[in-house]
């Protein structure tokens, strides 16, 4: 078992998918060249709306997927040099909490029947009994374990998604979206059970649309949006001054930002923006967009020690590019505003 | 279907393959068991069916025409499995060119109507009972495999499957155990029961019309319906019972077949 | 204090021997959002159920008073004996009460366009006698007081062709056309993106200037500072406290407090 400090390394990830009737159409790239990097020990935040790409990253990262260019390096194996049976036995190290609670177990098998499974698959020296009490008493499904999941509500469905990860012990656990569709309330209680208690070499990837939530728990944050990924920071940086447009709409989104911004502007800036195009996957609906935002892919400059932005509208030299190159787009400038700042007196993370 | 139904069903289903292991121990000889004197008599507590024109006890054969049965029936239902098992569940699993193909041979089978399949295998191979039971299998074996293939098709592409193999469960233990075993063996019995009940049906009609099946002396329910039934003055119990057996047989079959769940919420 | 368009006092529903909910009291006023927050089973979506007489009768509400005013009568259909109580939900349900349903996209007509179900939400206006402002005459119309930036396409697609935020606004504006008084609107925007979510609750803001009022039922204690006027929190069939919405963080119940915690940690600094 090698132990390299990398969990996961993404370069270059591109998956794309068939497009328009009988894929006569050019494939829209769901992914669009990205990089990413996990290190062991730590809780990174992978940030965006539906149709960002976020789960078919997931999914390439799990081995799920044969992206189409790009290489997924998982605790330093590279995945295209598994197959078959070494993939397998490979996949006990990197597991995934899958987002469809209603769907991830089986419904014909009780709630032993799946952990059951597990431990023989994963801890085959040891008696399945013990260990299924133990984690099954962790997630508080210990009185529910003869039943069926139809049977289950989506919380404790939840729960024995997490007991089966924990039986595991991975090294990579990639969750997407673990927290949909629960209570507000119940939402930290799942994260503190995914959570608390891991083993200091276990690296995470939440993918989430949920900003507060993400800044509870999360030491980084990496925001997608149309198959790319438009900005990394650490969570300290959260209620700094300048974000990517997509951020600053999740953080208005969620009341974080000072000034109340007139959401018509910024709710363009996120959402369903149209994959591979040339430029940045934002252009035409962005408040902030300069002419050269539809011909030109932004890369990503450096606001701050791990803070980086790709967007055109915040890179130093733009005063180069004068009042009078300020494109018309969707919206008039005079709409577009100064960008907005977040909350400036933050209160300390829980 | 009630609960009491389904217990029913079963119930009869069971009873005709305890006839089936009585018949093949019980050493009833069909043709030493003619008497003439002896024909025609109604129920009565030496002869529980009463005898037919030929004076052979109309209960034995009853028993012992099970085996024309339950027999072949098995191997139509092997034969089914064999040829509409794998296939349909890789068609499923696998989708893409190897579904086309699949597909496009059962489109071929199943042009052709059952009963004509059958006719044309006994016109080829002769009329015994294992060439019936063997074209009936392979007219079934489309159905099968369809249903098969659809259902697999459906799963395959839920989360849990994909949670399953991600998970590092093999391919093949997905399909076999997790697919085929745990959410679609009530749809492969429910097929083989439809087979049963279509079997019987065949084997009957075709002693009905005469001359395929089973031959005499071995009896069968059907051949015992065809001959029994135009005879005047006779014993009722001799066509009444085979008829009476192969309708209770039919529809244990079908509502047994109705009943059966995948478990959970497969 | 205006006329309150729903008012319940000691609203008691009982399933078999059980009281699912057995003190809950609401006032609504027009132009008001009132939040009803709680724990799942706690009660919420059962007490919404009962201002619109969809309580299963096993005995169903067996207690308290509810009163529905649009302006110039006022009704009380619990105090009605049952077959009148029916025929009085049934007149008031859609001229003055109105819901906002949890899956958009799932209650709408699949088979007809957007359009066409606005204009039957029309005709059913004119039917009891609402009067039709005189400057939304057409479905486009109310589909651009919904928010909708292009309502001559939408007026052409189908439910399917919607997206779930947008599905959610053609609902809003059915609710507008059909002229209710006030609207209960159950999770409205549960699985929508965070801008679609916010989108939609400040839409639903809006209905403050038709005069409308809006009782939110939701479990996200996030949204309610910025999009509600006052808040009710339930819990265990008890509505346990009633606030104005601003002041949600210093309430003062267990259970509010309980869930004030339980979501402070991912409320980014709000509550």
């Amino acid at each position: 078992m090698s132990l390299t400090p990398q969990a996961l390394s993404l370069r270059g990830l591109v998956k794309r998918y068939p497009h328009g009737l009988l894929g006569r159409r050019d494939p829209v790239a769901a992914v669009d060249g990205v990089d990413l990097e996990l290190v062991r020990g730590e809780v990174v935040a992978l940030v965006g709306e539906s149709g960002s790409g976020k789960t078919t990253l997931a999914r390439c990262a799990l081995g799920l997927l044969r992206p189409d260019a790009g290489q997924v390096e998982v605790l330093g194996t590279p995945l295209a040099s598994l197959r078959g049976r070494a993939l397998d036995r490979f996949r006990r190290r990197v597991q995934p909490l899958f987002q469809d609670a209603d769907a991830h177990l089986h419904p014909a098998l009780r709630v032993e029947e799946i952990l059951a499974e597990t431990a023989r698959l994963h801890r085959p020296d040891e008696r399945a009994e013990p260990l299924l009490v133990e984690v099954m008493e962790q997630v508080g499904v210990a009185h529910r374990r003869r039943a069926f999941p139809h049977e289950l509500s989506g919380g404790e469905r939840r729960r024995v998604g997490i007991a089966r990860l924990l039986l595991c012990r991975p090294e990579l656990v990639i969750a997407d979206e673990p927290t949909a569709g629960l209570d507000a309330a119940r939402k930290a209680d799942i994260m503190d059970l995914l959570l608390r208690g891991a083993p200091t070499d276990r690296a995470t990837l939440v993918i989430s649309h949920d900003l507060p939530l993400m800044a509870a728990v999360a030491r980084r944050i990496v925001v997608m949006v149309g198959g790319r990924i438009v900005e990394r920071f650490a969570v300290d940086a959260l209620r700094g001054p300048h974000h990517h447009p997509t951020t600053t709409a999740l953080l208005a989104a969620a009341g974080m930002l000072a000034e109340a911004q007139p959401l018509s502007s910024l709710a363009l800036a996120a959402g369903r923006a149209a994959p591979g195009r040339c430029g940045c996957p934002l252009a035409g609906r962005c408040a902030w967009e300069l002419p050269v935002c539809e011909a030109t892919r932004p890369p990503e400059h450096s606001l701050g020690p791990e803070h980086q932005v790709a967007c055109h509208a915040l890179a130093p030299d733009v005063d180069k590019l004068g009042p009078d190159k300020l494109g018309l787009g969707k919206l008039s400038p005079d709409r577009r505003g100064p960008l907005p700042r977040a909350l400036p007196d933050a209160e300390p993370l829980a | 279907m009630s609960r009491l139904g389904a217990r029913l069903g079963q119930a009869v289903l069971l009873a005709v393959l305890l006839c089936w292991l009585l018949s093949l121990v019980s050493g009833y000889d069909v043709i030493a068991d003619v008497t003439p004197a002896r024909a025609g008599l109604h129920p009565s507590a030496q002869a529980l069916l009463g005898t037919d024109h030929m004076g052979r006890s109309v209960a034995w054969r009853l028993v012992t025409a099970s085996r024309a049965f339950v027999g072949p029936g098995l191997l139509a239902m092997a034969v089914a499995l064999a040829l509409g098992l794998p296939a349909g569940a890789l068609a499923g699993y696998l989708g893409g060119p190897v579904a086309g193909v699949v597909r496009y041979l059962w489109a071929v089978v199943s042009a052709v109507p059952r009963f004509v399949l059958v006719l044309l295998a006994c016109s080829i191979y002769g009329s015994e009972p294992h060439v019936l039971a063997v074209a009936a299998g392979l007219s079934f074996a489309p159905g099968l495999g369809e249903a098969l293939t659809t259902r697999i098709e459906a799963l395959r592409s839920r989360e849990f499957v994909l949670a399953t193999r991600a998970h590092g469960v093999s391919a093949a233990r997905t399909l076999a155990w997790h697919l085929l075993w745990l959410a679609c063996r009530a749809l492969i019995l429910r097929q083989l029961l439809y087979l049963l009940a279509f079997y019987l049906v065949l084997e009957t009609s075709l002693s009905y019309v005469g001359g395929f099946g089973i031959e005499e002396p071995q009896p069968s329910w059907g051949n015992m319906l065809a001959f029994e039934f135009g005879i005047h003055g006779g014993n009722p119990a001799a066509w009444a019972a085979p008829a009476l057996a192969i309708w209770l047989t039919v529809a244990a079959a079908i509502g047994v077949a109705s009943t059966l769940r995948e478990r959970g919420h497969a | 204090m205006p006329e309150p368009l729903l008012e319940l006092v000691d609203l008691r529903i009982r399933a078999g021997t059980r009281d699912l909910v057995h003190r809950a009291s609401l006032r609504l006023e027009p132009g008001r959002i009132l939040a009803l927050v709680g724990a799942s089973g706690s009660g919420k979506t059962l007490t919404a159920r009962a201002c619109l007489g969809l309580v299963a009768p096993h005995p169903g509400v067996v207690g308290g008073s509810l009163s529905i005013g649009d302006g110039v009568t006022t009704w009380r259909p619990l105090a009605l004996p049952p077959k009148a109580r029916r025929a009085a939900f049934r007149s008031l349900r859609g001229r003055v009460v109105g819901w906002l349903p949890q899956e958009a996209r799932a209650s709408l007509d699949p088979l007809r366009t957007i359009g066409s179900q606005v204009r039957a939400v029309l005709s059913l206006r004119a039917r009891d006698r609402i009067a039709l402002p005189a400057d939304r005459p057409r479905p486009e119309d109310w589909l651009a007081a919904a928010g909708f930036s292009d309502p001559s396409r939408v007026v052409r697609r189908y439910a399917h062709e919607l997206s779930g935020g947008m599905a959610q606004r053609a609902c809003i504006a059915l609710a507008l056309a059909r002229g209710s008084r006030f609207l209960l609107a159950d999770e409205p925007t549960t699985g929508l993106d965070p801008t679609v979510q916010a989108a939609i609750l400040d839409q639903l803001g809006r209905l403050r200037e038709e005069g409308c009022g809006l009782l939110l039922i939701t479990h996200d204690l996030r949204i309610v500072p910025r999009h509600a006027d006052m808040v009710a929190v339930m819990d265990q069939g008890e509505v346990v406290e009633l606030l104005p919405a601003d002041r949600l963080s210093q309430a003062r119940s267990e259970p509010a407090q309980a869930l004030l915690q339980a979501t402070a940690r991912i409320a980014g600094g709000l509550l």
